[in-house]
């Protein structure tokens, strides 16, 4: 039973990052039809950054902040560069957004070199707690409450703001939400910012889990590509669904499984793909 | 002898309804002219007609047959074309490309993998045929996206008839045309005759009356009238939904 | 496309001359260049050679039908490890046989996975080609008995061809890729000119229209895809010889990604454009990997981002219109 809620607990924790993670990705295809492979290098640009920050004798709360920051300039600079200019283009978005990911992963390697690292949780919540007759990571608690916060404040800019009222509208259609009145390429830029912001705070977030290696940016796409199939692309309350079903899945699939990790996950994309192409809540055929 | 029946067809879109419990029937040779209002459900019936959409009640009769489930594809063998409201031409590839990739769609060479497509002469000579009959022959060689408007929807319709359908569904193949072109496009249609059904969906009422010996209108996705040209031009259903807004959905009809 | 010529001139055979110099010079180039480079450097031509095989099956479903697939190399590992396998671990050693079953497992696989790929389209496709590459990768590194894991199998030798007293160097591995290439290349170009391949780029340019002008288009995809696997296939187990090993990194998102550049750099509107691609990835590669091998994915993903901003439509498309000038001056109107 303890070992039940571990996993459960492990899953959730992880799903919570998952979402962090997705958000980026799904209101990018979501809102801009633009799949951006390299959303992946971002979350490993922020764990790079955050890990800087800490050997350099930072605080663990301002690396992780940095480390986002620079994800999203990162992101910034991509889509003001390459990708705005790729609009609706899927194939070279996908050739320009993968040739990214390459230089971006070649550059960590140069860097930081081949080896995963790490860096510790804040002093705070580094001392594990007891359930049952196991200990776990108060940290993991900790990203979970993050996790609730950040979709909450999310899910209230997206569902509730007029800028958020306006990315949606451009999700359906595009035309219609450059006449509303606000300079909505800006809109996109601005929400694209944010989405890589998040995602490479995620990345930091999650090295002192699942630690930063310079080839982790296509698997931890992955991931997220699931999750935003999986819950629907644009929907924040579905990509929260779909990260905490892939992260538990994930969580217990590693426990039980030896060699389990990707290669299930793999199967599990290519079912969703099939079945459930729009997802479980979304709200945009791409 | 009746070229196609439609019974109960209905289309809904979770909640939208573009097609409700359509019914009517187009003899053989007939020219039929569907009207109605924009978002009045006539793309959507041509779509559900060709087999771009599935229905999701009723049933569609091609020559006494049930094609209601069939792929598009196998329609066309049985006798169906049609051409799209918006251009859908292959505008990467030449006039004369376009054309012979539509004359070879009901030919069995189609499979062919090994022999090349240049043997096949017979097909070019038609090519020809079809394309002066448009006045199109001088632009073979040109490509679509540099042909003008006018002549691009006039191909769109040369490749409907490409593969000498029975029964050929046109999709506002008037719109955006110059006066004259439009009235090219009335006298090839009435040149037709009996030997092709004939179905249009138009918004020109030049070319709805010069053309149609009977008129369905559509609204809301309903037929609520259904006539000869004489009785719909009379009717006062039709009149107060429709025919009461022509100033503004007229084409150009003055330039 | 078709072209008609309709006004043959007295100078029709110049404008042959000019027209095709070009083909016939890099021809006899590839033929007489092994004679001339030493050694080192022929086996860098038949790898080549081997990609512009593989790049060639990519570009008949990517760049003639449209489908663009993140997992190519799935075919090209299918035929290069059922190759290795049934020559070290089954002792099938006649060149005949196993080429021929691992040519037909690759298309078998293909047939497999373009039911699975082809239920979807656009951005769910490119996604499923994915993963599904991807199992082949995970399959390869997991089924260690059969594959060797990570470490892959090692030892092929060359293929035995069944001709008495013929021992292999390097130079005639050489043209006997060429001659593969040779026949490969011939055998795509005519399905690509013939009604099927017309068909294909009709449906890449509205598959909508093709349908509706009778076109079964999913089976025209289907069998384009099988065919592109079977092809891919063929490289596949060319390489196995050419390396003497096999490793998992031949079915990886790695490899289905280089071909990629390789077709978009070589132009996907041209049929040899793959070759050319072939021509100018593996020279990158080469020189990488003397003076900067530590770089090589970062200098890659540098031509991935210069190929897709600066060089519309591929080296040997530009190379073409670049043709069609100097030949107008001789009369040729199109290059």
């Amino acid at each position: 039973m303890d070992l039940l809620v571990i996993n459960l607990l492990n899953g959730i924790s992880f799903g919570m990052i998952l979402f962090l993670f997705a958000m980026g990705l799904s209101i990018t295809l979501g809102v801009m039809g633009v799949l951006n492979l390299t959303h992946g290098a971002l979350f490993m640009i922020g764990g790079f950054v955050g890990l800087s920050v800490v050997n350099a004798g930072g605080n663990f709360w301002l690396a992780v902040l940095l480390g986002g920051i620079t994800a999203g300039l990162v992101g910034l600079a991509m889509e003001w560069l390459f990708l705005r200019r790729l609009y609706r283009q899927l194939d070279d978005q996908v050739l320009l957004t993968l040739g990214l990911v390459y230089i971006l992963g070649n550059i960590a390697l140069w860097i930081y070199g081949g080896r995963v690292k790490i860096f510790r949780p804040p002093s705070l919540l580094a001392s594990p707690i007891a359930i049952g007759d196991y200990t776990f990571p108060l940290y993991r608690l900790a990203l979970i409450a993050i996790g609730v916060v950040a979709f909450i404040g999310l899910w209230w800019l997206i569902e509730r703001t007029r800028i958020g009222a306006i990315i949606r509208a451009g999700m359906d259609n595009r035309e219609m939400a450059t006449g509303l009145g606000v300079n909505y390429p800006l809109a996109c830029s601005a929400v694209f910012t944010l989405g890589a912001f998040v995602g490479g705070f995620a990345g930091s977030l999650a090295t002192p889990v699942i630690g930063v290696v310079f080839t982790m940016s296509l698997d931890i796409l992955l991931y997220a590509l699931i999750v935003v199939v999986v819950g629907g692309p644009g929907s924040v309350l579905g990509t929260l669904v779909g990260a905490l079903i892939i992260g538990v899945i994930d969580a217990f699939g590693k426990a039980l499984i030896q060699d389990f990790a990707m290669f299930t996950m793999y199967i599990v994309l290519i079912i969703m793909l099939l079945v459930k192409p729009a997802g479980i809540l979304g709200r945009k055929q791409v | 002898m009746e070229a196609l029946k439609v019974e109960g067809l209905s289309k809904d879109f979770g909640g939208v309804h573009a097609a409700r419990d359509v019914s009517f029937s187009v003899e053989a040779g007939e020219h039929l002219a569907i009207i109605g209002p924009n978002g009045a459900g006539k793309t959507t019936l041509f779509n559900l007609l060709s087999g771009q959409l599935t229905a999701t009640a009723g049933r569609v009769y091609l020559f006494g047959q049930d094609i209601t489930r069939m792929p598009t594809h196998r329609r066309v063998d049985l006798g169906l074309a049609r051409s799209f409201q918006l251009t859908t031409l292959f505008l990467n590839l030449t006039v004369l490309d376009n054309t012979l990739l539509a004359l070879q769609g009901t030919q069995p060479s189609r499979f062919q993998m090994f022999r090349s497509a240049t043997a096949y002469k017979h097909l070019f000579t038609k090519a020809q045929e079809l394309l002066d009959s448009m006045d199109l022959w001088e632009k073979k060689d040109d490509l679509v996206q540099a042909i003008s408007y006018g002549e691009q929807r006039k191909l769109e319709i040369a490749l409907s008839l490409a593969s000498e359908p029975k029964l050929l569904l046109l999709d506002e193949p008037s719109t955006g045309l110059t006066a004259t072109e439009s009235a090219d496009i009335i006298s090839m249609i009435r040149n037709l005759g009996s030997d092709i059904t004939v179905i249009i969906v138009a918004h020109d009422m030049d070319l709805v009356f010069g053309v149609a010996e009977r008129i369905i209108v559509l609204h809301y996705g309903e037929i609520i009238a259904e006539g000869t040209p004489e009785e719909i031009s009379a009717d006062s259903k039709v009149k107060e939904i429709y025919m009461g807004g022509e100033e503004t959905t007229g084409n150009a009809q003055s330039s | 496309m078709v072209r008609i010529n309709l006004k043959p001139t007295s100078y029709a055979w110049l404008e042959q001359l000019v027209r095709f110099g070009p083909y016939i010079i890099t021809g006899l180039l590839f033929v007489i260049l092994p004679l001339l480079v030493p050694l080192y450097l022929q086996s860098m031509l038949s790898k080549v050679l081997i990609f512009a095989i593989f790049a060639l099956s990519l570009n008949l479903i990517w760049g003639y039908t449209g489908l663009m697939s993140l997992g190519h190399a799935a075919y090209f590992g299918m035929g290069a490890y059922t190759s290795a396998i049934l020559v070290t671990h089954y002792g099938i050693e006649n060149f005949w046989i196993s080429s021929a079953c691992s040519i037909l497992m690759a298309g078998l696989l293909a047939a497999v996975f373009g039911i699975i790929a082809l239920r979807v389209s656009g951005l769910y496709f490119l996604l499923v080609t994915l993963a599904l590459g991807q199992l082949v990768y995970y399959v390869a590194v997991a089924w260690e008995p059969m594959t060797g894991g990570m470490n892959g199998i090692i030892g092929i030798p060359r293929p035995d061809l069944g001709i008495p007293g013929f021992t292999w160097n390097a130079t005639y591995f050489y043209f006997f890729v060429l001659l593969a290439l040779i026949i490969c290349f011939f055998l795509l170009y005519r399905m690509v000119k013939s009604p099927f391949g017309h068909a294909l780029q009709g449906i890449r340019e509205s598959e909508t229209r093709m349908r509706v002008l009778g076109y079964n288009t999913w089976l025209y995809k289907y069998i384009a895809f099988i065919v592109g696997g079977l092809f891919a296939g063929v490289a596949g187990v060319l390489f196995s010889y050419f390396l003497g090993v096999v490793g998992p990194g031949q079915a990886s998102v790695t490899t289905s990604t280089i071909v990629l550049l390789i077709v978009i750099i070589g132009s996907t509107r041209v049929f040899w454009g793959p070759v050319i691609g072939a021509v100018v990835v593996v020279l990158l590669e080469y020189f990488a990997s003397l003076y900067a091998p530590a770089r090589w994915p970062l200098i890659l993903g540098g031509v991935f981002v210069i190929s897709v901003m600066f060089l519309r439509g591929g080296i040997s498309l530009n190379l073409l219109r670049l043709w069609g000038r100097v030949g107008y001056q001789y009369g040729s109107a199109k290059g």
